[in-house]
């Protein structure tokens, strides 16, 4: 039965390659084919997350020691049918909007293997695995976001290359040790960590640790290795940059909760020097990333920004240990996941129809694509943290985690720092909501015309702005679900 | 059937010097190489069935042994399939560099090299293995010289007389280890060493000893700062050279000085004596090499010379696992040999594709290179990868290794060149790979994907050096296996 868990991650892999050799030229068939493999990967996992086991499946012995092995658990089905629920919109969203990037048939491969690369990391079921689907998933994402090959992403794309290569290999640095002092390199919620391997090495496997989850955060843009996210993710095709900041972040973040709770265990480092750094760098991440955005005029670059402060903020929740945080955290990774892709579609509805890129230059885009403002308008909301909406309930748990758990002065400075943090995010988004639906008197009010996106951009979009509320106001299943995670491996 | 290959070899190297016809040279040449490797894949599952052989001519002092353990297989395996592919792959590639009536010199030569290569290795006699060194130097540059421009001969000329002095500090070393132990047979010097103590009552001429041999090895498989004529060598010499040097030739060398030292002195000995701190300098000699190389490697234009470079420091990465000393050091460099010579065989070969389809070397001007030759570009992006140590690619279970056998013997701070250096093999690498299919370049190619690839059938070999690399990647048990029965049998004492 669990063989079946490699198909939702080859079938999109093989279905990527084959887009240049089936010649797919006609944009029609393409389409088609590319939303069948996606609705079908969607199908899959979704139904592997009802009905697998969670007995492990080896696929490769790479060497004597190492295996390739997937597994499914929480976390797992969590990640995954997350991702591939918004691989589907921001697909049917590229559609319209990959009218004018070109290389489409390029787009599409990298874009549609990505997808069975990020199911990879959410079944992945130990680190050699996870550590091969994440390096794959660089590699498969650079070209998406050097797309455009001009100077300035190609620029960029080596960036991220180079960032993302930095953490891979601070990653495997720790894996290797890891590998001595765990009994296994297998995920075992809790964690394997064995402490009379340790001995009288506590430091030196402290230090370990901090850089195998400095390196993954990387991916999750934390400082201090966040620099390639405001750079690559801007760059990037609209439908791309949803993904990758919606999305591949969460990579990262999955990454670090592997890491911290399934191999070294949240009792190693809960009171260490290595928790206050985590929370530390966490804590400056959220308001450096928020500062940021604030004073950035390009629209797509304030969303990162606003990424780089926000991932974090999911990352704090983790770094509280708590398991009240742990659900904040859990929760505020699926409402960012949805949010941010709202955001990035709908900026880059406005950069497809009316070509602007500066958020000064958006005076009363909300009368000429009311349909398109309306959805930022809810998401930015949703991300400010106002109830009902899924941002509220998340932040909610983080303050809860953070003020009921054992660390210090970050049980109030971490609280503070979100809520100044939330401040800026109501800053930075709301003001390009007021100023384009209250453009002010100069405005031509008579003459504007309607310019909305037709509805392959607007569909994804309302789907999702639903969701985000919905995740807000019916939240109770998905609570006791993260409980329910939290509760086996702290 | 060890003599059987060497014999082999030779009397394909004098039928192809004879003929004068450069078509039935092509013939013997690939005719020998594919022979050569259905003997040595012949030769490994009898050694597995019943065991190593050995056979001694002559007797006393000067006798010669030819002893085949499972080293030495893994080695014949190595040189029979990797060199059937590389002069697979000169079929078609020989006749841009080499000059018509040059090339049955030229197979004559590659089979003389690979047919001494073998001798090296078998040789468990420090005279026929000195010999045999002597005798592949002059084949190795002769194949540089081959291709008879002004700079191959300097070349040549700079690798011959530094190997020459490198066989000399061999030799001196030899000399040395014959007057402390009396023998002249790797077996016999281990038993002297091992069994009579000799590392206590004449531990100096030992340490010479093995420093001379280090030091000449050193020049012979280009250990920075020896490697100064490597890239001369490597970079100008015709690609299928380039490929048979770095990949093949460089590896017998250091498996003969793996021969010395772990069968000579054994782990135990290594561990606590003197040779200890001469392990440690070749340790972190090597790791100079590998951050040295990379950088290096990073400052070329020239896409030869870069990959040239890049062997300089996977040289390094192999003196490390030796000078780290244990058995999983040791295991560490022996799979490493396999994993540098698929991978770089087949990134000498494309290069040398590139060069025939655009008469262009500068990697800076090899932008779009992805459209017009995208399945060349694609196996060297696998190249690439496996040297960056990715999942899935050989170069990770290198990588893998050398991890192990680091994190194993405590010296942690390799962690960190081992790191550096991966990272340093990406910044070169990737930028090839990103001008060629993702540049600005490549977007305003406009002739049509492909219009400048090679046939199918003349890319064959590399594709299928491409499907090792992965194949190792995927499934390296059998071999490590393999590899581990081989540093077994090496280190038992008086084989």
């Amino acid at each position: 039965m669990n063989i079946a868990l490699i198909i939702p991650i080859l079938l999109p892999i093989i279905a990527g390659v084959l887009i240049q050799p089936l010649k797919l030229h006609d944009r029609k068939k393409r389409e088609r084919y590319v939303s069948t493999v996606v609705i079908i990967n969607f199908v899959i996992v979704v139904l592997l997350a009802m009905t697998a086991g969670s007995e492990p499946f080896t696929i490769l012995r790479l060497n004597r020691v190492v295996d390739i092995t997937l597994k499914i658990d929480g976390m797992s089905k969590l990640f995954t049918c997350l991702a591939s629920l918004l691989w589907v919109t921001a697909t049917f969203y590229s559609f319209e909007y990959m009218k004018h990037e070109g290389m489409d048939e390029r787009f599409y491969t990298f874009f549609v293997i990505t997808i069975g690369v990020l199911i990879g990391i959410g079944y992945a079921a130990n680190l050699p695995t996870l550590y091969l689907f994440y390096e794959m998933m660089t590699l498969i994402t650079f070209p998406l976001v050097m797309h455009s090959q001009t100077e300035q992403s190609v620029k960029a794309g080596k960036k991220y290359l180079t960032y993302s290569f930095i953490g891979a290999t601070a990653a495997l640095g720790g894996f290797f040790f890891l590998n001595k002092y765990c009994t296994t390199f297998h995920f075992v919620p809790g964690g394997s960590l064995d402490l009379s391997k340790v001995g009288n090495q506590t430091t030196l496997l402290q230090v370990i640790v901090l850089m195998t989850i400095m390196g993954f955060g990387c991916k999750a843009g934390m400082f201090p290795l966040h620099a390639w996210l405001p750079s690559g993710h801007p760059v990037a095709p609209a439908p791309a940059s949803a993904v990758l900041s919606g999305v591949i972040t969460k990579a990262g973040v999955l990454a670090i909760i592997r890491v911290m709770y399934y191999m070294v265990g949240a009792n190693f480092i809960r009171g260490t020097w290595v928790q206050y750094v985590l929370l530390s760098l966490t804590l400056y991440t959220v308001f450096m990333g928020s500062m940021l955005a604030f004073k950035e005029k390009l629209f797509k670059k304030r969303l990162a920004y606003s990424s780089v402060s926000q991932v974090s903020y999911v990352l704090f929740g983790l770094m509280t240990m708590h398991p009240l945080g742990f659900v904040g955290a859990l929760l505020h990774m699926c409402a960012h996941a949805v949010i941010k892709n709202i955001l990035f579609l709908s900026a880059g509805a406005v950069i497809y129809k009316r070509h602007k890129t500066y958020v000064t230059e958006l005076k009363g885009i909300g009368k000429e694509m009311p349909i398109t403002m309306w959805c930022f308008t809810i998401a930015s909301i949703a991300l400010v943290g106002i109830p009902p909406t899924s941002g509220f309930e998340s932040k909610w748990f983080l303050a809860m985690g953070a003020l009921n758990s054992d660390i210090g002065i970050f049980r109030y400075l971490g609280p503070a720092t979100l809520l100044v943090s939330a401040f800026l995010t109501a800053g930075y988004l709301l003001s390009i909501m007021s100023k384009a639906f209250f453009p002010g008197d100069d405005y031509p009010y008579d003459t504007f015309k309607k310019t909305e996106v037709n509805a392959y951009m607007t569909v994804p979009m309302i789907i999702l702005t639903v969701l985000a509320v919905l995740m807000g106001m019916f939240a109770t299943p998905l609570v006791q679900f993260f409980t329910q995670i939290a509760s086996g491996i702290m | 059937m060890g003599i059987a290959i060497i014999l082999l070899l030779m009397i394909g190297a004098v039928a192809a010097f004879v003929c004068k016809n450069d078509k039935t040279a092509r013939l013997i040449g690939l005719g020998t190489t594919l022979l050569n490797a259905i003997l040595a894949v012949i030769m490994t599952v009898t050694v597995m069935n019943s065991g190593p052989q050995s056979v001694t001519f002559g007797s006393g002092t000067w006798a010669q042994t030819i002893n085949i353990g499972y080293i030495e297989c893994f080695m014949a395996c190595l040189f029979g399939i990797v060199g059937f592919l590389i002069v697979w792959a000169s079929m078609s590639m020989i006749s841009h560099d080499v000059e018509e009536k040059k090339i049955p010199m030229f197979y004559g030569l590659v089979l003389a090299l690979l047919g001494t290569l073998n001798a090296v290795v078998f040789f468990e006699s420090l005279l026929g293995v000195f010999v045999s060194i002597e005798l592949s130097s002059f084949a190795a540059a002769g194949i540089v010289i081959v291709k008879n421009q002004t700079e191959n001969v300097h070349a040549g000329l700079k690798y011959l007389s530094l190997s020459i002095l490198g066989s000399s500090l061999v030799l001196m070393g030899m000399v040395i280890l014959f007057v402390a132990t009396g023998s002249l047979h790797i077996g016999g010097i281990a038993k002297a060493i091992q069994g009579n103590n000799l590392m206590a009552s004449k531990s100096a001429y030992i340490l010479w000893a093995y420093g001379l041999i280090s030091a000449g090895v050193a020049f012979k498989a280009a250990l920075f700062p020896c490697h100064i004529w490597l890239p001369d060598a490597h970079g100008t010499a015709p690609s299928p050279s380039s490929a048979i040097l770095s990949s093949l030739v460089l590896k017998a060398y250091i498996v003969f000085y793996m021969k010395m030292v772990f069968g000579g002195v054994g782990f135990n000995l290594i561990a606590n004596s003197p040779m200890r701190m001469l392990l440690n300098v070749v340790m972190v000699v090597g790791v100079v090499a590998m951050i040295a190389g990379s950088v290096l490697a990073i400052m070329q234009t020239d896409i030869k010379r870069m990959i040239a470079y890049s062997s300089v420091a996977q040289m390094g990465y192999i003196f490390m696992g030796i000078g780290i000393g244990t058995e999983l050091g040791l295991f560490a460099a022996l799979f490493h040999i396999l994993s540098h010579a698929v991978t770089k065989s087949g990134l000498f070969l494309v290069a040398g594709s590139i060069i025939e389809q655009t008469h262009n070397r500068d990697l800076n001007k090899m932008g779009g290179l992805g459209i017009l030759m995208p399945v060349t570009m694609a196996l060297f992006t696998i190249g690439g990868l496996s040297m960056i140590g990715i999942p899935l690619f050989v170069g990770f279970n290198s990588k893998w290794n050398f991890a192990s056998a680091i994190v194993g013997s405590n010296n942690y701070w390799l962690l960190i060149p081992l790191s550096i250096s991966a990272l340093l093999n990406a910044l070169y690498y990737l930028p090839v790979v990103i001008r060629a299919f993702f540049g600005q370049e490549a977007k305003e190619c406009t002739e049509p994907l492909g219009s400048k690839e090679r046939p199918i059938k003349d890319l064959l070999p590399i594709i299928l050096l491409a499907c090792l690399v992965i194949l190792f990647g995927v499934a390296s048990g059998p071999v490590s296996d393999f590899l581990q029965k081989g540093i077994e049998i090496l280190t038992a004492i008086g084989r």
